[in-house]
């Protein structure tokens, strides 16, 4: 006797088919256009009821200017040349500290996680580190450097670097041993097993880490501006806001935001793309 | 065919080395010499193999069975070279087995944590011959004919996660053979795929065997694989483990699955490995 042919996409939905099949939620997850429409409902829902809010008090249309208004804002702010050059100054400084970061915290979590004692030596400097919060180093940045470019990527590296260094030593600390047993057995040199076994096993890892301190460096970026740059979009707020240009400054803002989803969006693609070996070895062995 | 078993007899280093028989002392491949390993545990010293002595010829397939937790993995991280014997020693030929020796590859019962997850099988087969000073034609030729001998040339692009258990344990033996050693160990090799996969795998490795004439050892805790495979079965057993008994298998070298196990001879010597298996379970309880 075969067992009936079951519905599904596949193997791997088994134990949320239950739930997943019934009702809602599965027509929305087999059908994306459907899912988009829902997403772009719950949006304008969220912009009906603050349009709704913004007319009924003309009072503090100031603060919450109302949606033709905001729509001019985005417009005069897409068309300035400033807008763009400030941003791209933000994303250039952010990238810089990030290479830097990934370089720098790669290279030590590597190094400690090659020497145990060295991690034992080194773990409250790191532990203590990465406690401080990093616009807190935004006063003492500004004491030594100034309000420079220099300031802003010392600060993103600062704050970055420890996330890094982390994520990279317990990667290696996590590394299958018996791969690297394997690659012993057929003599191939310790530092060949670093370079094609080590680096590649924890690749899933630095990834993530890729992406947490892409977020984390942009967020850092706009802080430093907004706090005490002189350029950059950051900056670029705090000046709309202060000169009241609030339609200009919510688009700003909007913009800082949409910046960090676009970024984030790119590494997932870039992580499912480039990692596929690691996601299906992992959804086979916890299948 | 005659071309396919010239590549295969290319191999191995060892040549035409497929008949025992013309062996005098100096023939020993693999010398095991009162090897004892002890481990520290809660109380105390505790000894896993005591004082196992044993040499495998060149050509010869020697099974060593015993239960498991008899430190048959253990015994084979020291013939490998991974690890040093407490006592004792094993030697390669007149070397001294320190570190893992370029003429010895290993097999291991986990094939999904030996093979690299992010290569291709033929980078995975490639990857211990890389660095090495080997030729690009002959690194990729080498590969071929060993992914031609385990029956999977047409997978060399694809990756561990696509392949069946049992493909991916063949892929691991292609990597060993593409290493060309002289000697291939084998930790518990079938442990971890299915009865059908099991004996298609056995005879693959026994095929193997006769067209390169490459010398095996193999561990399982299996005793009618040991005995269908080996020349010779050493038998683990005790605790601390020690040889309880050798025998040797008069079954001939072509072997096979329904016509070998189903002769009295082959009962006979199952039955001789179980009782002496049995046995060393009685004296150490």
């Amino acid at each position: 006797m075969k067992p009936p042919p079951v519905a599904g996409r596949g193997r791997n939905t088994t134990t949320s088919r239950n739930v997943a099949n019934s009702g809602v939620a599965a027509r929305l997850r087999s059908n994306p256009w459907l899912l988009a429409g829902t997403r772009l409902a719950v949006v304008l829902v969220l912009l009906v009821a603050y349009q709704v809010f913004s007319v009924l008090n003309p009072s503090r249309q100031g603060t919450f200017p109302p949606l033709q208004s905001l729509w001019g804002g985005i417009v005069t702010l897409v068309t300035t040349p400033t807008f763009w050059t400030a941003t791209l100054y933000t994303l250039s400084n952010a990238l810089i500290g990030l290479v830097i970061s990934l370089l720098l915290g790669g290279a030590l979590g590597l190094l400690l996680s090659i020497h145990r004692a060295a991690y034992g030596s080194a773990r409250f400097i790191v532990d203590f580190m990465r406690a401080i919060p990093p616009l807190g180093l935004i006063p003492l940045g500004l004491l030594i450097l100034g309000p420079t470019v220099e300031m802003e990527i010392t600060l993103i590296v600062i704050a970055v670097l420890w996330l890094v260094l982390v994520q990279v030593y317990f990667g290696v600390m996590n590394v299958d041993p018996k791969l690297l047993e394997t690659a012993r057995s057929f003599r191939i040199p310790p530092w060949r097993r670093v370079l094609f076994v080590t680096i590649p096993a924890i690749s899933p890892s630095f990834a993530t880490a890729v992406r947490l301190s892409a977020t984390l460096c942009l967020l850092l970026a706009l802080g430093t501006e907004l706090l005490a740059g002189s350029s950059g979009l950051g900056s670029l707020i705090a000046t709309l806001q202060r000169s009241n240009l609030m339609p200009q400054a919510y688009a700003a803002i909007g913009a800082a935001a949409l910046l960090g989803v676009i970024v984030n969006g790119v590494l997932v693609m870039g992580e499912r793309r480039l990692l596929a070996w690691h996601y299906r070895t992992t959804r086979k062995a916890t299948a | 065919m005659a071309k396919d078993r010239e590549q295969l007899q290319t191999l191995t280093n060892v040549g035409q080395g497929g008949n025992p028989q013309k062996s005098d002392s100096r023939d020993f491949v693999l010398r095991v010499d009162g090897l004892g390993i002890t481990f520290p545990s809660d109380q105390g010293e505790k000894e896993v193999i005591h004082n196992l002595s044993f040499t495998v010829s060149r050509s010869e397939f020697v099974c060593i069975v015993g239960p498991s937790g008899t430190g048959k993995t253990t015994l084979i991280r020291c013939i490998s070279g991974l690890m040093r014997p407490t006592v004792g020693s094993v030697h390669l030929h007149d070397k001294l087995i320190s570190e893992p020796p370029e003429s010895l590859a290993l097999v291991s019962q986990d094939y999904s944590r030996s093979l690299m997850p992010w290569l291709r099988v033929e980078d995975n087969i490639l990857l211990p011959l890389r660095g090495k000073h080997i030729a690009k034609s002959e690194m990729r030729e080498r590969a071929e004919v060993a992914l031609a001998a385990v029956g999977l040339s047409a997978v060399s692009k694809a990756y561990p996660w696509q392949l069946s258990g049992g493909m991916q344990q063949r892929v691991s033996i292609a990597r060993s053979l593409a290493y060309r050693p002289e000697v291939l160990v084998m930790d518990e090799p079938f442990a971890s795929v299915d009865a059908q996969t099991r004996s298609e795998l056995e005879d693959l490795v026994l095929s193997l065997q006769r067209t390169t004439g490459i010398t095996v050892v193999l561990v399982t805790h299996d005793v009618e694989e040991s005995v269908y495979l080996a020349d010779r079965v050493i038998v683990l057993g005790g605790s601390p483990a020690q040889i309880q008994r050798e025998i040797p298998i008069d079954l001939g070298r072509d072997r096979d699955q329904i016509e070998t196990k189903s002769r009295p001879e082959f009962i006979a010597h199952r039955v001789e490995v179980l009782e002496s298996i049995s046995a060393a379970r009685g004296a150490s309880k």
